[in-house]
């Protein structure tokens, strides 16, 4: 875990964007589009959420996985093997901090709407998809800023343009019930095999790791 | 020690190393090659970082890659140095120090000893990104030290230093060598020379010579002219021209000859031995 801070803390100012996305741009723009018409605002809100939310969730992994891959001298990351970090369980450690971080946002939601819970289901497994995604892209192209390019790409064009998509991982609607959340374990399968499939790269790149 | 029997490594089609034998004891070793030699693929096998196809490498008679004293005695620094930009060197430090699974109450003297061999102990708070060039790879050779290491494996630690900074590193090294097995990985032959007890020498992934500076050096007895422009037709077999001076208008070239001459001939240095054998004028 102080090697997960230090590598936290040598993203410098990179490390403050997902917090002002989550806790300055969300509730802003949510708090704008309630202000700004009459009738319920929550399905629009779930979108600004989804769009936000979902797509800065591989931030913190990416960049890490950046001194993985990128860094001059990273082979140092890997001679000591016998205590070496699994990136797999950095990319677990790293959804969960950044749940922890939705979770904050949602308690604000709760005083908004009703029903938010099945959208912070909806945000959080989308997020692991996203992590997933970053993490396996990262290992197949050695490479973290394509994975960074995709993943905005994917989020911008399925929650603004092909909005109904059978590719999209988010949802329309008002997920006011537990049927509002029919992709999610499709999400979640998706980025356990993304996952795994990272992992039989991360074990590769540790063999032979240059 | 390290004992190194057999060891081949091949990239695809392409054999980098070929049947690579070797003892390393307690003291400096420096592995010279041209570019493409294989010393970086040799250090990276004995760091773990390369599984070779052939051969075995046994510290203190233990598998290389089974030895938990090997993985921690281990100091590496790699050719090109430079992660965590944005840390201090004391974070960093202490990153390198969690790697080693050096226990915490002893982090914060072993990274002052480390800085303070290498003269950057006034830079711990100072961001990796801010330092130059040369402290960089002093830092590297801290990182190296840290946890009392006994092998030393440094990948062309003076490339890119100015030659105040490499003296430094030369008087680093020599402050660092009791009881420690150092291989310095290098194509500088004046580096060999002033801080290493002795010589590899790897030309397309083969060893052509082990042995002290002074062997080396020996080689190129009787090789080694200094002789006019206008004579230098008359050099008998095979040659090559090491170095042209210019010297009161007059042109001299300094030359390797496999044959013995009618000129007086040179005191050989390093260079003339390791030129000697990569030329096959030995």
């Amino acid at each position: 875990m102080w090697r997960l801070y230090l590598e936290l803390k040598n993203q410098r100012f990179y490390y403050f964007i997902p917090p002002v996305i989550l806790f300055i741009l969300v509730p802003l723009t949510v708090f704008a589009t309630i202000k700004g018409g009459t009738s319920s605002h929550f399905p629009e809100c779930g979108t600004i959420c989804q769009l936000f939310i979902s797509s800065f969730a591989a931030w913190w992994p990416l960049f890490i996985l950046k001194e993985y891959l990128n860094s001059p001298g990273k082979e140092l990351l890997f001679i000591h093997k016998l205590s070496r970090d699994s990136l797999f369980l950095k990319m677990i450690i790293l959804w969960a901090f950044y749940v922890l971080h939705v979770v904050i946002v949602f308690i604000y939601f709760t005083s908004l709407f009703d029903f938010v819970w099945f959208l912070f289901i909806a945000i959080i497994t989308q997020s692991m998809f996203m992590i997933a995604l970053g993490y396996f892209l990262s290992l197949l192209f050695q490479n973290t800023f394509i994975p960074l390019i995709v993943n905005f790409a994917y989020s911008s064009l399925f929650m603004l343009v092909f909005l109904y998509s059978p590719l999209s991982i988010f949802e329309i609607g008002t997920f006011s019930n537990a049927s509002s959340l029919n992709k999610s374990t499709v999400v979640v399968i998706i980025a356990f095999i993304l996952f795994y499939g990272g992992y039989q790269m991360e074990k590769r790149l540790y063999k032979n790791s240059i | 020690m390290i004992v190194i029997n057999n060891l081949s490594k091949r990239f695809r089609k392409k054999e980098v190393l070929h049947s690579i034998n070797l003892q390393l004891e307690n003291r400096v070793y420096g592995l010279l090659g041209a570019n493409g030699a294989g010393k970086t693929t040799l250090i990276r096998c004995l760091a773990g970082l390369y599984e070779p196809q052939h051969g075995e490498m046994l510290y203190n008679n233990e598998p290389i890659h089974k030895s938990k004293s090997f993985r921690q005695d281990l100091g590496y620094l790699p050719q090109a140095f430079g992660m965590f930009q944005e840390l201090t060197l004391y974070e960093m430090m202490d990153y390198i120090c969690s790697l080693k699974n050096i226990a915490k109450s002893k982090c914060a003297s072993e990274i002052t000893k480390a800085l303070t061999s290498v003269n950057l102990e006034n830079k711990g708070r100072d961001r990796i990104k801010t330092l130059s060039g040369g402290m960089v790879r002093r830092a590297g050779i801290a990182q190296a030290i840290l946890g009392d290491t006994k092998v030393m494996l440094l990948d062309e630690p003076t490339a890119g230093l100015d030659p105040s900074e490499r003296a430094r590193f030369k008087n680093t090294v020599n402050a660092l060598k009791k009881d420690r097995t150092i291989l310095i990985s290098t194509h500088i032959v004046e580096d060999v020379d002033a801080c290493c007890n002795s010589v590899i020498v790897i030309d397309e992934g083969q060893v052509l010579f082990n042995g002290s500076c002074e062997e080396l050096r020996n080689i190129a007895i009787n090789k080694v002219y200094m002789i006019n422009e206008a004579d230098s037709d008359s050099i008998v077999g095979e040659k090559f021209i090491l170095k042209i001076n210019e010297i009161e208008s007059k042109i001299f070239y300094r030359i390797l000859a496999k044959e013995k001459q009618e000129y007086q001939s040179e005191k050989p240095n390093l260079e003339d031995g390791y030129m000697c054998l990569v030329k096959g004028l030995a």
